[in-house]
């Protein structure tokens, strides 16, 4: 099958040497590889943002879109060809601020979507502002004197919003996150996998350093993913300890697998001639 | 017994024209009673136009629906009423003065004793008193069921068939519920009866089922533009409700099952339009439709599925703007506004349908000249195209045919090799993959790239891909029919209008002609590209032109000038949210002819 190398695009990514970008990408291309996906089945499809890169370095279908809108985008594509597996690349800008109303209802809706939020608490490409995640205090060219807004909790908000698949990785933890990814991938509804991604250039607080010194994995706590009362108390922890892994996990039917439309398989394949005559019938 | 008296009602065309209103109170089942007449009027084979006013609320307010109906075809509406229902007073208040003195009103002065001549000093007609709300009483029927009654009371005054009325509303109710399509039968042969029975009037005015008549269709516009869809193979259909453009929704969702259509109502139009581009990008033909305020937010995606060059069917339904302005009435002032929505330049079509028949197959053609051209297409309408009524002839679906342009096939890709989604070809339409399809791996692309839809920014590639992405224009102009031409081939005056003001404008024309004056008409489809040709031929045959357009500042007018460099001589120009009437159309094109 597909190796990572392989899948590795003509294109050369041009992040800032260190940037967490480059696990995320070394990642999804071993998920990719592991799960023995074929390319030409999966599509990723981005936003705006150095995160929103990430579609040219895999060799895959992909979409790059506009800041904020890769879930509708994404979900587009799913349920026209559900048998692609589709891979949504946000930042946390991008997903949680502009797009924000995209991501609450892509989980309430449970397409059939993976979304990775590259999450380094700032506005990158635009050269360092304020972000959504960015934690109270934290000083940017648009907050000088510390972000006086508190933070938003994507994880919290996910499980709110009725998310099957809510989880959190780490840069720092290549190996894990590509685990991650590919359970996500194997999961039937929307993924949430939030990546936190040190911003090596514009974040100077919450480097890879500081995430060492407090993310844990769950996995070594046996936390219960499938009991929301606990997921939500993992979910809003975030300070001198920060879980990592999957937070919350149920089952719920996909919206491909509810489409009345999809019951005869994907809407690409259905012909697309019809006979339309019925339908004139009606209004004689 | 009652003796019958033969007026010609509409003296400006010499046609049998039959203007019925019904108004009241929102809630009062205006809209229902309205949908019923003119279905009652199209089984007996005759030529119906209707148009629906009403506020933007759900409960009171003034809702009126107005059913102009005759053995020829009508195009517009007329502004006489020669049957005013007023379930309530503020609907004699405010229509009194359209109804002149051979008119008949129906209100329930049983139920509220007034004098009406001197509680209503405009009005000339004669009341015809019917207790509509003592017939529902005795039926023990709720208080809204006064509509059924009036229309049947209706039905007697303009002598004409019962069985009509009978007969729809047994298939508009009978759906749901047999008992209620009985008990509403019940209620309408109630008021008929007592318009024959107890009544002290002569019929004035009367319209007769025309035997042998062709079957018809009475479809609204938007009707027609989801029928366009379904025949031109549409697969995905997402929008956020906002009027006039819900009932595309309404449509598709209650056919998504049997057209085989995924249907999303979304959180907004931003997410409509941009998950339509997912759907299209994957290979699935999509449309969405929103009015003026939704268009503003479904821009971003627009030039998206133009960087990208994927496949999109936008429909404008129009009202009047800006910001919410009036939510449920009508007017052509986007026009512009489509020409040249979004940042950057770039190909598109921008097609306005004058009526129910040019909304089907241009939107069938929207489907397949968005494929073709890999670019969006935006399809005009308003509240008054969208909503009215028409009798419409059947569709002719012979020769419609889709075209899905240069999609590439597997084994076509196979063959190509180092396959190039922005390849630069003569046309500047590049052959597309699917995702799913071998050999065809590429990337979409909203930031400006390269053949293979990598981020490109450098000065000749930006140059070169602009250059590729405009060449479409080359084979897409001959696509593009110039403006239809109506009436004589040469006359005193023509009128140049686009979109929805055909029917009106025609049948102002036909008035002005009937009477001697000497007028033809030049009507706009599609506006972008711009017909220059087409257009500069036909314009040098006018003498006079008018143009008439729904909207403030005349925009058709402001295009033919930046095209042409040659606008119309004369503008009218409406806009109080209503469309034009017949009637006073023609006077204010007599009075620009001089």
């Amino acid at each position: 099958m597909t190796t990572p190398k392989e899948l590795r695009a003509t294109t050369i990514p041009d992040w800032c040497p260190g940037c967490g970008n480059h696990a995320i990408l070394m990642s999804v291309k071993g998920a990719i590889a592991d799960l023995g996906l074929d390319p030409k089945d999966v599509v990723l499809v981005s936003g705006i943002g150095c995160s929103a890169k990430t579609p040219h370095y895999v060799k895959t279908y992909g979409f790059h879109a506009i800041h904020g809108r890769a879930l509708p985008v994404a979900s587009g594509m799913k349920l026209a060809n559900h048998e692609l597996t589709v891979l949504a690349h946000c930042g946390d800008g991008d997903c949680y601020g502009i797009g924000m109303e995209h991501f609450i209802h892509a989980m309430r809706r449970n397409v059939d979507i993976k979304v990775i939020v590259h999450n380094n608490q700032i506005y990158g490409l635009t050269t360092g502002q304020t972000s959504p995640t960015s934690d109270l205090g934290f000083r940017t060219k648009s907050t000088p004197g510390g972000s006086i807004e508190r933070a938003v909790m994507p994880l919290v908000l996910a499980i709110g919003a009725g998310a099957t698949f809510v989880s959190r990785g780490f840069a720092g933890n290549p190996g894990h996150l590509k685990e991650l990814i590919a359970e996500a991938i194997k999961h039937k509804g929307a993924a949430l996998i939030d990546v936190l991604q040190p911003c090596v250039t514009f974040n100077r607080v919450n480097t890879f350093a500081w995430f060492r010194e407090r993310v844990y994995d769950l996995k070594e706590t046996g936390h219960d993913a499938g009991d929301r009362a606990k997921a939500l108390e993992r979910a809003f922890e975030w300070g001198d300890k920060i879980p990592i892994g999957v937070i919350f996990k149920t089952e719920r039917p996909p919206l491909d697998e509810l489409a009345p439309a999809l019951k005869e398989g994907p809407l690409v394949r259905q012909p697309i001639e019809r006979d339309i005559r019925p339908f004139l019938e009606r209004f004689i | 017994m009652q003796r019958w008296v033969w007026i010609v009602t509409d003296g400006a065309t010499g046609r049998n024209l039959l203007s019925i209103m019904i108004g009241g109170e929102a809630g009062y089942g205006i809209m229902t009673s309205g949908e019923i007449l003119a279905r009652s009027f199209s089984r007996g084979g005759l030529h119906v136009h209707t148009d629906v006013e009403y506020p933007s609320l759900i409960r009171g307010g003034h809702n009126t629906y107005q059913v102009c109906v005759s053995e020829e075809e009508v195009l517009g509406i007329h502004k006489k009423v020669d049957v005013l229902i007023a379930l309530d007073d503020r609907t004699m208040r405010e229509h009194a003065k359209e109804v002149g003195p051979d008119s008949r009103v129906l209100f329930d002065l049983y139920e509220k004793p007034i004098d009406p001549k001197r509680e209503f000093p405009d009005l000339k007609a004669e009341v015809v008193p019917v207790p509509l709300a003592d017939i529902v009483k005795e039926r023990k029927g709720d208080k809204v069921m006064r509509n059924t009654v009036s229309i049947g009371a209706c039905m007697a005054l303009i002598d004409y068939d019962f069985s009509y009325l009978e007969s729809v509303i047994r298939s508009t109710f009978g759906k749901k519920d047999s008992e209620v399509a009985e008990t509403n039968v019940d209620a309408a042969k109630a008021g008929y009866d007592f318009v024959i029975d107890k009544a002290k009037c002569d019929v004035r005015k009367r319209i007769a089922p025309v035997a042998g008549a062709p079957k018809r269709m009475l479809l609204t516009g938007n009707d027609a533009i989801a029928l366009g869809a379904l025949q031109g193979g549409l697969k995905w259909y997402s929008a956020y409700p906002m009027t006039p453009a819900s009932s595309i929704l309404h449509f598709m969702a209650a056919n998504e099952k049997d057209a085989g259509i995924v249907v999303r109502q979304t959180e907004d139009e931003i997410a409509a339009g941009t998950m339509a581009i997912g759907a299209s990008y994957a290979g699935a033909r999509a449309m969405v439709a929103t009015s003026g305020g939704g268009f503003c937010l479904m821009v971003e995606g627009l030039g998206l599925a133009a960087m990208s060059e994927t496949p999109m069917v936008y429909v404008l339904a129009q009202r009047p703007g800006p910001s919410t302005g009036l939510a449920t009435r009508t007017e052509q002032g986007d026009l512009q506004f489509a020409l040249d929505a979004s940042q950057g330049d770039f190909v598109r079509v921008v097609l306005a349908p004058g009526d129910t028949t040019e909304a089907f197959h241009h939107t069938f053609n929207a489907l397949n000249l968005a494929e073709r051209y890999q670019i969006p297409v935006i399809v005009i309408s308003d509240r008054f195209l969208s909503e009215s009524l028409r009798t419409t002839l059947p569709f002719d679906l012979n020769g419609m045919r889709i075209d899905r342009g240069k999609l590439l096939t597997e084994e076509q890709l196979a063959k190509i090799g180092d396959y190039r989604r922005y390849e630069d070809t003569e046309d500047g339409v590049s052959p597309r993959s699917l995702p799913g399809m071998k050999n065809g791996l590429f990337d979409a692309n909203g930031d400006d790239h390269y053949e293979t839809g990598e981020t490109n920014e450098d000065p000749d590639v930006r140059k070169q891909m602009m250059d590729k992405r405009f060449k479409k224009l080359t084979k897409l102009i001959d696509d593009i029919p110039g403006p239809k031409a109506y009436g004589p081939a040469e006359a005193d005056a023509t009128i140049v209008t686009w979109g929805s003001c055909k029917g009106p404008c025609l049948e102002a024309m036909s008035i002005l002609n009937s009477k001697g004056r000497s007028v033809n008409m030049l009507h706009f489809i599609y506006l972008k590209p711009f017909p220059r040709k087409a257009v500069l031929e036909q314009l040098k045959k006018s003498k006079i032109t008018i143009g008439i357009e729904n909207n403030r500042t005349s925009q058709l007018d402001r295009l033919l000038r930046e095209e042409l460099k040659l606008g119309v001589d004369k503008k009218i120009r409406k806009y109080d949210g209503r469309p034009y009437f017949a009637e006073p159309l023609a006077a204010q094109i007599e009075e620009a002819m001089g």
